[in-house]
């Protein structure tokens, strides 16, 4: 039972520090490297007993790795409902994890002094092993310093599955090679509002590289946001995804900026009109969804951006979206007790007013 | 451009020779000269044709919908070899392209035929150019670095500066040499 409170701060505490002042574009940089120990079969295939002997020798080799001490080692059978949810909508585990739990596991860096990078390591999820840097901002090199750092070390003990022709060998066929793949995630309300966005999504996927929504599915945006990530895993190498992806980075903010200046410069109301309307939704809505929630902190962002408005606190978007998800208020909010929707919608209203309502008391 | 041999068709192929005194040709063929020259195999040219027309089939798949790797494993173009079996993780052909997943690292090689095609859809080409792991033997080292100057050999006589890449050439060819040695040191 202590563990499990252990468990839980270390897991709440998975947040960052944010500079609030400063114009957002790129809020985060995701890189991940895909690994397999050879000697076993893909875990598309792979039977219970193979799956513990590759979660006892990984724990085995995280246990024997000095450089890995401040990480903690977690069965996903262990960490309670609510806290894996939360490593779910932070995007540490997948969603799909949860419906089969047993034989996996996360490593994850429990050395929350440095609250600007999150490492985790995932173990027999789509493949053998996941390491995973998360940071905020546009830090794409670093967090793939730091994911090589790990796997350098892991490597010493560890042999990975390698072909001299394939490279690194995945049971997806679209990671193989470097197994690589690094992702932004994006705020750009005035390319979506110019639409700008289409031809820059156009000419992104000729050079290999996709975009998608952030949290919708298919084709439906929410909250303006996008994640931009490598298509390609084989044939180019580790720096030149890493530089090509940090260009891309560069170069949408100075897109969203072209594009902003752009709307500023021209008078329109219905710009203006949308920002105070969320601006009144949040003021005085009871209950806001969470896909709701982002749509109307997207449009007030971009309002305090353009200097529309300046009835509302500023503000953090991504430290925001993290506070306000459905699990992040069950544990922060309600505790022990099982929420309602209702409930969770009621205390997300409040939260996001108390963060933004200058008056609020 | 008109083929350099016949003179008569269209020329799709276009070759860069680096002879020994370090001069440059270059070479507009067609086809079938190209073919008839016998330097390039028939699977080559298709490899550069299939890369050109296939670009645009890589981009309509976003990376993140779960649906992709389905889309993928559709080309699967064999009816009948369906029930071939990996022997080692014993994954049918159907199964994997199911789950749109394979089953081990053998499967790359005993469904070469079918996954390579499928392979270069999703990726730009089937030669891995990035890092090899700590632990790899020298040979492969060794290759690996081979392929990284042939690279940049590329990408000097891209930018004709061909000083320079002279010196890629010889330093390519004295590793080869040495790969050479290393590979019948181990044969005795």
């Amino acid at each position: 039972m202590e563990e499990n409170i252990l468990i839980n701060q270390n897991i709440k505490d998975l947040k960052f520090k944010y500079n609030s002042e400063k114009q957002q574009v790129v809020l985060n940089s995701y890189v991940s490297l895909f690994r397999n120990i050879s000697g076993y079969k893909f875990n598309s295939v792979i039977d219970k007993t193979d799956k513990e002997a590759i979660l006892n020798l990984v724990a085995d080799v995280k246990s024997k790795i000095s450089s890995l001490k401040s990480f903690n080692f977690y069965n996903l059978r262990d960490i309670p409902r609510l806290q894996r949810q939360l490593l779910i909508d932070q995007k540490i585990i997948s969603g799909l994890t949860v419906q089969k739990i047993s034989g996996k596991a996360v490593i994850l860096n429990s050395n929350l002094v440095d609250k600007n990078k999150l490492t985790a390591i995932t173990v027999n999820e789509d493949e053998h092993l996941k390491i995973e840097c998360i940071m905020p901002g546009r830090n794409i090199s670093n967090c793939y310093k730091e994911v090589l750092k790990i796997e350098k070390n892991l490597e010493k003990k560890l042999s990975f599955s390698f072909n001299k022709n394939l490279g690194y060998l995945t049971s997806n066929p679209s990671l193989i090679g470097t197994g690589l793949k690094a992702t932004i995630i994006v705020h750009v309300p005035s390319m979506v509002i110019s639409t700008r966005i289409v031809d820059f999504i156009k000419n992104l996927n000729q050079t290999g590289y996709g975009v998608s929504s952030f949290f919708g599915e298919g084709n439906e945006i929410i909250g303006n946001l996008f994640q931009i990530s490598n298509l390609i895993t084989l044939g180019k190498n580790e720096e030149s995804i890493i530089e090509e992806l940090t260009a891309i980075s560069k170069n949408i903010i100075e897109e969203e900026e072209e594009a902003r200046e752009e709307l500023k410069s021209t008078e329109n109301f219905s710009i203006e009109d949308s920002v105070y309307r969320s601006f009144g939704m949040i003021k005085y809505a009871k209950i806001l969804s969470f896909e709701e929630s982002l749509e109307l902190l997207s449009i007030l962002k971009f309002g305090i951006d353009l200097g529309i408005i300046d009835e509302v606190k500023k503000f953090d978007f991504y430290e925001l979206i993290n506070l306000i998800s459905d699990s992040s208020i069950e544990i922060n909010y309600i505790r022990n007790k099982k929420a309602t929707l209702d409930e969770i919608d009621f205390i997300r209203a409040c939260v996001i007013r108390e963060k933004l309502l200058k008056d609020y008391s | 451009m008109i083929c350099d041999n016949c003179r008569k068709n269209e020329a799709t192929i276009h070759l860069i020779q680096l002879n020994n005194n370090g001069e440059i040709k270059k070479f507009d063929l067609c086809k079938e000269c190209a073919k008839e020259l016998a330097f390039l195999s028939d699977e080559n040219i298709n490899e550069n044709e299939f890369n050109n027309s296939t670009n645009i089939l890589a981009i309509d798949l976003g990376f993140f919908n779960e649906m992709e790797s389905f889309d993928f494993f559709d080309n699967l173009n064999s009816a009948n070899k369906e029930n071939k079996r990996c022997q080692y993780c014993n994954i049918s052909l159907s199964a994997i392209k199911k789950i749109g997943r394979v089953g081990c690292p053998k499967c790359y090689e005993e469904f070469k035929e079918e996954l390579n095609p499928l392979i270069k859809l999703i990726q730009t080409g089937i030669e891995h150019k990035g890092k090899i792991p700590i632990n790899s033997n020298r040979r492969l080292k060794i290759e690996k670095k081979i392929k990284d100057l042939k690279f940049m050999l590329e990408e000097q006589i891209i930018i004709e500066n061909f000083e320079e890449a002279a010196k890629l050439r010889d330093k390519i060819s004295s590793l080869q040499k040495k790969l050479y040695y290393s590979v019948r040191k181990l044969k005795k």
